[in-house]
């Protein structure tokens, strides 16, 4: 579903990843693990196509990221660290802006039905400007809910969540690989999901991969 | 619908549920117009003769500090980067922000030349032809103000280097804009609309160009 051949990348005159390769199959869950600043976020943009490695090439689908560039949005949901919510726009019309631009018709019904899952509904005229951190994690991470995509990418998902909204982040990762999905997510923490493979980013050149790790279900 | 659309459809969107940036736009204008009513005194005469060119510069300084609440928030909440993942091409997020911009403005002064001649003691009749010079003026200034709001990015929002890069670019609209003789309502101004108008067609790609690069410079 994902493959990561040999990338080498450079930020501010500093290279953060030196031959890194990464492969994500299909009913699988990568996480990478960890401390801020060793390159975490900087590899998830680049896969998802924002940044350009030095070197080495981006497979989904089998299909080299280049070539997939203005299908991107149908191939995979890239849900970065930042919110990207407007915070003068409510709650409702920052997921409608973000079906819009992802050509996504939804009845008003399953928008309220989705809206719910992270207890969203009854807040959802609410101006973001007004949320609290983890109230605008949760917003973000509805947008999965919405995604016909098969595989999710997404930087700190977890940063900010309240306990009660990490157990249903988990549900929602575990049903997705169950139907076939596969998720790569980063975390400074080991949030214990259950994972098929913990990649440990350090500063450059030592990346330690464990293989087949999994975890048992929430002491979160 | 195709992309440039929805993009178009969403900076609409947004500008119709959040009148900050007209707001910010039109109490900056009216208080600069105040400012300098109130300094120069009573004397109608005066303020009719120097009103037009302020009206240029007070217009100037405007765009250039609200052209940021356009950019800016996109930029701090990560839209920027994630309308990008979605497929949208630089150019495009750069086309949608001016045209919300150029509505704005349009609007705003709509309402605002006509309330500001009054201080200055401007004929009623002469408006009309304020207005159509603004009009053929202000899209090669909202594009020049985007790029200074794209710069500042760039320069970790040092405004100074910003002016100094971007301001020598508005000198010369701001020269035959002003020349002209709003009481004139025959055809002597038309050499000057003409080279206003061919100043937008040399800024329109020149300015597309910049800006696409200026946007995918903020992902690094």
């Amino acid at each position: 579903m994902l493959e990561v051949k040999s990338i080498y990348l450079n930020r501010n005159k500093k290279q953060i990843l030196s031959n890194f390769s990464l492969t994500l199959k299909k009913k699988n869950m990568i996480l990478l693990l960890g401390d801020n600043g060793v390159g975490k976020s900087s590899l998830l943009d680049t896969i998802a196509g924002l940044i350009k490695p030095q070197s080495g090439e981006i497979f989904i689908e089998g299909k080299p990221l280049k070539e997939i560039e203005s299908k991107k949005k149908k191939l995979f949901t890239y849900i970065p660290h930042e919110n990207c919510l407007r915070d003068n726009l409510s709650i409702e019309e920052n997921i409608r802006i973000w079906l819009l631009l992802n050509s996504i018709s939804i009845n008003d019904k399953d928008i309220f039905k989705k809206l719910n899952i992270f207890n969203l509904f009854d807040i959802k005229d609410q101006l973001v400007n007004n949320l609290s951190h983890g109230q605008k994690k949760k917003v973000t991470l509805t947008k999965l809910l919405f995604s016909n995509t098969k595989l999710w990418i997404m930087d700190e998902p977890l940063n900010g969540l309240d306990q009660k909204s990490v157990k249903v982040f988990k549900v929602i990762c575990e049903k997705h690989t169950k139907a076939g999905g596969a998720i790569l997510f980063s975390s400074h923490i080991d949030p214990k999901l259950k994972i098929t493979k913990k990649i440990t980013l350090n500063k450059i050149n030592n990346i330690k991969i464990t293989n087949k790790f999994f975890n048992k279900w929430g002491n979160l | 619908m195709n992309d440039l659309g929805i993009l178009v459809r969403r900076e609409f969107k947004i500008l119709l549920v959040s009148i900050k940036q007209v707001l910010a736009y039109s109490s900056f204008f009216l208080l600069a117009f105040l400012l300098f009513a109130f300094s120069v005194g009573p004397n109608l005469k005066i303020l009719s003769s120097i009103y037009f060119p302020i009206l240029f510069m007070i217009i100037l300084f405007s765009l250039i500090l609200t052209s940021d609440n356009f950019i800016d928030e996109d930029f701090k909440n990560g839209s920027l980067k994630e309308l990008q993942f979605l497929g949208f091409s630089a150019e495009q997020i750069f086309i949608a922000k001016s045209l919300s911009m150029l509505v704005s403005i349009v609007l705003s002064n709509f309402f605002l030349i006509p309330l500001t001649s009054l201080f200055f003691g401007i004929n009623f009749s002469i408006i009309l032809n304020i207005f159509l010079i603004f009009l053929i003026s202000s899209p090669t200034l909202v594009l020049l103000s985007l790029i200074s709001a794209l710069f500042s990015l760039q320069i970790k929002r040092n405004k100074f280097i910003q002016f100094i890069i971007v301001t020598p670019f508005f000198i010369p609209i701001i020269i035959f804009a002003s020349s002209m003789n709003i009481s004139d309502t025959e055809n002597s101004n038309y050499v000057n609309f003409l080279i206003l108008f061919g100043f937008f067609l040399i800024t329109l790609p020149l300015s597309i160009i910049i800006g696409k690069l200026l946007i995918k410079e903020t992902n690094q």
